[in-house]
């Protein structure tokens, strides 16, 4: 009796928090096929699939240029923070020098500023590099995001890693290079994976940075794109289109999740190994 | 296949002495074991060797050349570890064929390498299997495999068989000794086990504490042990020890009075000892003699240890010590008898208050 309340219980916390994440959603998919005075109407359920907003966010504006911006962004930032993570990670991780803790302390403190305090001196950085308004100065900005968080989450996991392993690799002749790309990078797949995912998701859904360092519709990544949607008068604000838009940029990421569950399923199998 | 010098190594870790003052020469083609208690420093000497750790003082010389500050890979060394440290996401051939392709060697060269490392080994089958689908035993082959493809100057083994069942370690252990009789290359052995150094080594290194205590032959350390320790270390059972006083010396005999009054003239090699001296003396429990003449101990017997085709036998001495004797045969003695046991003073081993054995002859 008190077993079977205890899973009832369980299963209606499961519920909650399942209604909680994902009715924002849901209310988001719901009102993208609304259109009009539709919008306003407080109905659960859609009374009737209308594409129309799916078709007007493309044709307004140069929608796919726009994801495509944001792809580029989030997989240029996505790749080069893991190399340099991986790398740093190596160092941090496995390297005893002095300082090292001093300097992992440091990459922790530059996560811990605001973005809005760093806003301006990173404006005066990447103009002086005349980066302004270009996709490789939103990429350089993200990175200040990404970076600290993929180092730490990659050093804590580098130091688990069995020291023998790495030692084994360096007694049968491999330079640092070899031992870090095929002894230690496949070990760390199981975390790699979903760091990787976060530092997309991150740089992907960044606003602040793209809003202030770019400027023209060529430049322009999705969460800018659909700040700026505008409706038919100044007083209307499009809700049905940034609906149909967010529900657009969701896909790649559900996508990426889905193909990186694999990869995290078999890199967690294939680190569980005791050499 | 190359010699090995030892200049003065040193090694700190956070300011304490790990490795003080080793000097040491490794002949081509010896096997050579160091032995020593645990934490007495033996894996990171042969750490230092492998150039996994870098050293505080002194040098390392392989071969004629100078390596002391020279990468793992430039050292034409192979190592096997305790642990294997097979790489967990290589197959077998992988693992194996790891060392050679770092070198970047050619594909068919590593091919055939491969299969006959794989043949010697008996790993043939198991080529295409993961380490995790491994036993020890097989895991511990893999780790000799990675080794013996790269055809290294040096093998360096630490502990290989420590993690290994006792029939298994046997029938390693004489793989071992068969792999160095077919290769003939000079090889490291670390291990804590003594029966495994006594069998494998041409030469022994005896470490304590960072230190080199002696060096030599299996047969030398046993009979000619330099100080208590190494008499102490080498031998399956322990060497049995008492406080003894010299009554007279000669030069060619110390007299030494036993607990229970007997004297005993113990052979020397030009040594002498002052009357009076406390001395040490010494003998292994497989020379202790229930028959025979001349001086003996006597004691209830408070122990026995029936093996079958001998006994153990703990004898309680006069001055409370517990005195252990190899009785090689079985069922002659029971607990609570009165035992005697005769010392053959030829057996028998001196030692300093400092702990210096004083030579014997023979
Ligand atoms: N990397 C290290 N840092 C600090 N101390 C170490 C390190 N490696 C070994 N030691 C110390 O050196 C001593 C000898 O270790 P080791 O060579 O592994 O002994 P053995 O192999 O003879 O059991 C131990 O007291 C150990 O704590
Ligand atoms: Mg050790």
């Amino acid at each position: 009796m008190i077993r079977l309340a205890r899973h009832l219980g369980f299963a209606l916390l499961l519920l909650a928090i399942g209604a909680f994440a994902l009715f924002p959603f849901y209310h988001a998919l719901v009102t993208s096929f609304r259109s009009g005075s539709f919008l306003f109407v407080p109905a659960m359920l859609p009374e009737a699939l209308d594409p129309r907003n799916y078709e007007l966010v493309f044709t307004q504006q140069d929608f796919g240029r726009t994801i495509l911006n944001s792809v580029l962004v989030a997989a240029t930032v996505t790749g080069v923070s893991l190399v340099l993570a991986v790398g740093a990670a190596y160092a941090l991780g496995r390297v005893r020098f002095r300082g090292r803790y001093a300097l992992l302390l440091t990459i922790l403190g530059v996560s811990m500023f605001p973005q809005i305090a760093v806003l301006s001196g990173m404006f005066e950085l990447i103009r002086a590099l005349g980066l302004y308004d270009t996709l490789p100065g939103l990429m350089l900005a993200n990175l200040m995001l990404t970076l600290p968080f993929t180092i730490w989450v990659l050093t804590t996991f580098m130091r688990e890693l069995p020291k023998e392993l790495e030692e084994a690799a360096y007694a049968d002749g491999a330079s640092a290079l070899t031992v870090v790309t095929r002894v230690l990078l496949p070990l760390l797949w199981p975390a790699l994976a979903p760091t990787a995912l976060l530092a997309f998701i991150v740089s992907w859904n960044e606003f602040l940075f793209a809003l202030t360092f770019t400027l023209s519709e060529e430049t322009r990544t999705v969460p800018v794109a659909i700040a700026l949607l505008s409706g038919g008068s100044r007083q209307e604000l499009p809700w049905g289109l940034v609906m149909a838009a967010s529900t657009v940029v969701t896909i790649p990421i559900v996508a990426l999740v889905v193909a990186f569950q694999r990869k995290i399923v078999s890199g967690l199998t294939a680190g569980a190994v005791k050499g | 296949m190359a010699s090995l010098e030892l200049r003065g190594l040193r090694k700190r870790f956070d300011g304490a002495e790990i490795i003080r003052d080793v000097d040491l020469d490794i002949a081509d083609g010896e096997f050579c074991v160091f032995v020593g208690p645990s934490g007495c420093g033996k894996s990171t000497l042969l750490r230092l060797v492998a150039g996994l750790e870098s050293v505080s003082g002194g040098s390392i010389r392989i071969g004629g050349e100078d390596m002391t500050a020279k990468a793992p890979r430039e050292r034409g060394i192979a190592m096997v570890f305790q642990s294997y440290a097979l790489y967990p996401h290589m197959t077998v051939r992988e693992n194996i064929a790891f060392g050679l392709q770092a070198k970047r060697s050619e594909r068919a060269a590593v091919e055939e390498k491969l299969q006959e490392v794989a043949r010697i080994l008996e790993l043939t089958p198991l080529l295409d299997r993961l380490p995790k689908q491994l036993s020890g035993g097989q895991r511990q082959r893999v780790a000799i495999g990675r080794a013996i493809i790269r055809a290294p100057q040096v093998f360096l083994f630490d502990e290989p068989l420590s993690n290994l069942d006792a029939s298994l370690r046997g029938q390693m252990r004489i793989e071992i000794a068969r792999l160095h009789q077919s290769l003939k290359t000079t090889m490291i052995y670390v291990t804590h086990d003594q029966v495994e150094a006594m069998t494998l080594a041409d030469r022994i290194v005896v470490l304590n504490a960072g230190r080199v205590e002696q060096v030599g032959s299996p047969l030398e350390l046993y009979r000619h042990p330099r100080n208590l320790f190494v008499a102490g270390f080498i031998g399956a059972t322990r060497m049995n020890f008492f406080a003894v006083h010299a009554e007279e010396s000669d030069g060619k005999t110390v007299t030494v009075a036993l607990p229970g009054g007997a004297s005993l003239a113990v052979p020397v090699d030009r040594a002498s000892a002052q009357p009076g001296e406390a001395l040490t003396l010494g003998i292994r429990p497989e020379h202790l003699r229930l028959e025979g003449e001349g001086p003996a101990i006597s004691g209830p017997i408070e122990v026995v240890e029936e093996l079958g085709e001998e006994q153990l036998a703990y004898l309680r001495a006069p001055d409370g010590t517990l005195l252990t004797a190899r009785i090689p045969e079985g069922g002659r003695l029971q607990r609570g008898m009165a035992g005697r046991l005769h010392l053959p003073p030829e057996a028998c081993h001196l030692f300093r208050v400092d702990g210096a054995a004083l030579p014997r002859r023979g």
